[in-house]
């Protein structure tokens, strides 16, 4: 986890950083602040330097509302998470200049090259062509917008494996049956919710009414 | 019944895509509506050779030709959309088997008919899932399936090991699987993986004949002759694997058990008492159909009512039954793996009918429309 | 109405020859049964009905028991006679019958009471042979033609 974030930023170790480990997760934090947020004065980071101490999570609360997280109230990953991001954005915004022209192609220069037999792997999928052509069957289809025509064509073929006709007719029907699915969708969960606790409820009355019996001198069994 | 040629009958047919025909008007007498039939290549050919053979000179009595049958349902009163013919339809009695057809409840002409659910009221099947493995299952494959027939008594003359009284029946019949669970034979959440939740709430057991109800006693938790089985089956192959997914279906050679029953003798019964009453109700009501085999009354006469109540309780009746014979199929699979049943994961995967009318809201010509719906398969 | 084997004589345990055969069909199988006299016939129907739901060589005569039929045509009559005698193969006293004597063949006010010799069905004892669900009317046929001595019926049983 946080490996890309993490060699973005330069992080020594990226590989080997695991975020369960509480220590090696303090120390991240640490070094997160020290080499990239900056957001305190160096003798105010005394409280997040003490990675051994248990009050290094009081600091750290006091660090991510100060920072205004909006993961503060989530999961340590999460928190991190942001943190890591939060690191990536203030390091672009001080280079704009050097990354704006980056380009993800430059990974494939070291990916070995491959040639492939499947014609539809030399598409050129940034062609105008290609995207017009996308554009019509979603419209067709129903799929909304979405800036990558590539996402859009797996979605596609999602609807076309579930749905053969993903044209459906504008009929009654249908004016009856969406609102119906959305109220199903919004209350699912709900629903769900009451039924586990009717379960629950039975299976309570169960333990005073149930006696279930067999005899087998009553039946006639056998082949 | 029209005596026609068999070239001058194919004219009334009509093939309208490779899976699906269509019958038109005029096939039979009085046909209100269109019937319609989906086979493949193979049942076409059994079909059409079932009308080809009653169209032989010479052929009196028998059988009616399924697509003869789907014409004279589609000549009852009050059906709406069309008569239906689905892929495993051949020739029954009144009803094809495999014919569907729904009445419209606000017409006061429409009727219910026994023949269009069958003299197994709501037979069908349910399939219990287990966490265990072929391999686990084929050393002691011989016990297990000994242990099932000790449990589940199979074929004539076969008696239920749950003891039962009257009381108890009349009960079961009121609550169906409300019953089952009440006196721990289920699992709470089997219900909810069972159509209708495995009780009919408008069955009324005074409307079932003593005679029913006779029949129906010694033959609870029992699984019957002909088609009937429970049988221990293994997952071959996944097609849909976040469906299976779900159905806590998740590998190749998952152990499964499904078990296909009915109502046994109280459902024939039931069906048996209601064809002599119907046939009263329609001298009564002047109701006139195609086929003497479709005995029916109007859904609103006493007689119609009665039967619906009387067919919910026979529904009920088979969900008791498949029920029982889930308890019965837990514990010889606990006997056999010295597991509880719950640490078998045997839970029931659901639970479906295919001999039953329901009432159900369906969208006809874009109109919600309260139907009663057949479905005999 | 029962009879104790005591009150069986050696005259109730003489079988009567088969004068019946099962024309399958589809799904379900028609009895055909014929005799000297439609009584026969319907005799015979009923002892068709019995011998497949199981081997009748196996069933020993150990009980009698009467029951009785009303209708209001000859073919109802046919339809519940059949119907009573599956009753009692489904309930109490479960009994199959080997042989069946109808002692009272009323065909004007449409009325049967037959006397059913046979025992408890067991499985083990008994073979078992394919449930019936139900009688029915499809295709029902009964030929009473005194003249030609011809007396047959034909019905579909559900099974």
């Amino acid at each position: 986890m946080f490996k890309l974030k993490l060699s973005a930023l330069g992080h020594p170790n990226p590989e080997s950083f695991n975020c369960e480990d509480e220590k090696e997760y303090r120390s991240v934090v640490l070094w997160l602040e020290d080499q990239k947020i900056r957001h305190y004065k160096i003798e105010e980071r005394e409280g997040l330097r003490n990675i051994n101490d248990e009050t290094w999570t009081d600091a750290y609360n006091a660090y991510q509302k100060d920072l205004v997280s909006p993961a503060s109230e989530g999961t340590l990953n999460e928190q991190l998470n942001w943190l890591l991001s939060y690191a990536v954005r203030l390091e672009y915004a001080d280079n704009v200049e050097k990354y704006k022209n980056a380009k993800i192609e430059e990974t494939k220069k070291t990916a070995p090259n491959v040639v492939s037999s499947n014609p539809l792997d030399n598409l050129d999928f940034s062609s105008p062509a290609f995207k017009a052509g996308v554009e019509r069957v979603s419209a067709l289809a129903g799929i909304g917008p979405h800036p990558d025509p590539k996402m859009r064509l797996a979605a596609l073929a999602k609807i076309l494996k579930t749905n053969p006709h993903p044209d459906p007719p504008k009929t009654e029907a249908n004016m009856i049956q969406h609102p119906s699915d959305v109220l199903k969708l919004l209350f699912v969960q709900d629903l769900r919710d009451l039924q586990t606790k009717i379960n629950e409820a039975l299976v309570a009355v169960q333990t005073v009414t149930a006696d279930p019996r067999t005899d087998t001198k009553l039946g006639k069994v056998g082949r | 019944m029209v005596v026609r040629q068999y070239n001058e009958e194919l004219k009334y047919l009509e093939k309208i895509n490779p899976h699906c025909w269509k019958i038109k008007k005029g096939f039979q007498p009085n046909m209100n509506v269109e019937g319609v039939f989906y086979v493949n290549s193979t049942l076409e050919k059994l079909m059409l050779d079932e009308l080809r053979n009653a169209c032989r000179p010479g052929m009196t009595g028998g059988f009616l030709p399924g697509v003869k049958q789907i014409a004279n349902v589609a000549a009852l009163p009050g059906i709406v959309g069309r008569s239906v013919g689905l892929p495993d339809v051949h020739s029954g009695y009144g009803f094809a088997i495999g014919n569907m057809a729904a009445f419209d409840m606000s017409d006061p002409k429409s009727i219910v008919s026994p023949g269009g659910v069958g003299f197994d009221i709501n037979c069908g099947v349910r399939l219990l899932r287990t966490n265990l493995h072929e391999k686990d299952v084929q050393p002691i494959k011989e016990q297990l399936a000994q242990s099932l027939f000790d449990h589940i008594p199979v074929g004539v003359g076969s008696k239920g090991i749950i003891p039962m009284n009257a009381r108890d029946m009349e009960e079961a019949l009121e609550m169906g699987m409300d019953w089952s669970l009440r006196e721990g034979y289920v699992w709470a959440e089997d219900k909810e993986h069972c159509e209708e939740y495995g009780r009919m709430l408008n069955a009324d057991p005074s409307k079932v004949s003593l005679r029913a109800k006779k029949r129906g006693l010694p033959q609870l938790g029992t699984l019957g002759a002909g088609n009937h089985y429970a049988e221990i089956q293994v997952v071959d192959e996944i097609y849909d694997k976040y469906a299976a997914g779900k159905m806590g279906l998740e590998r190749i050679g998952q152990v499964c058990v499904m078990i296909h029953s009915g109502s046994r003798g109280f459902g024939h019964q039931v069906a048996t008492d209601a064809l002599v009453q119907m046939e009263k109700a329609m001298k009564r009501d002047k109701i006139e159909t195609n086929d003497r085999q479709l005995a029916c009354a109007r859904i609103n006469s006493v007689e119609g009512q009665d039967y619906l109540k009387a067919m919910a309780a026979a529904a009920n009746f088979a969900w008791v039954n498949r029920s029982s014979m889930t308890f019965l199929t837990r514990q010889a699979f606990a006997k056999q793996f010295k597991m509880a049943p719950d640490d078998l994961d045997m839970h029931l995967i659901y639970d479906v009918s295919h001999n039953v009318a329901k009432i159900e809201e369906h969208i006809v010509d874009g109109k919600p429309k309260t139907l009663l719906v057949h479905r005999k398969v | 109405m029962d009879e104790e084997l005591g009150g069986l004589t050696e005259e109730d345990f003489y079988i009567p020859p088969v004068k019946y055969e099962y024309l399958d069909h589809t799904a379900d199988v028609q009895l055909h049964a014929w005799g000297d006299s439609l009584k026969e016939a319907f005799e015979q129907c009923g002892m068709a009905m019995f011998g497949y739901m199981t081997e009748l060589n196996y069933v020993q005569i150990k009980e009698v028991h009467s029951i009785e039929a009303t209708a209001d045509d000859m073919m109802g009559l046919l339809y519940h006679f059949l119907d009573e005698l599956l009753f009692l193969f489904s309930v109490e006293p479960f009994l199959i019958c080997k042989k069946l004597v109808i002692t009272e063949f009323n065909t004007e006010e449409f009325r049967i009471v037959c006397k059913c010799y046979g025992e408890e069905f067991q499985i083990g004892k008994h073979p078992q042979g394919t449930e019936v669900k139900a009688i029915t009317y499809s295709a029902m046929q009964i030929i009473d033609e005194p003249k030609d001595n011809k007396f047959e019926v034909f019905v579909i049983i559900d099974i």
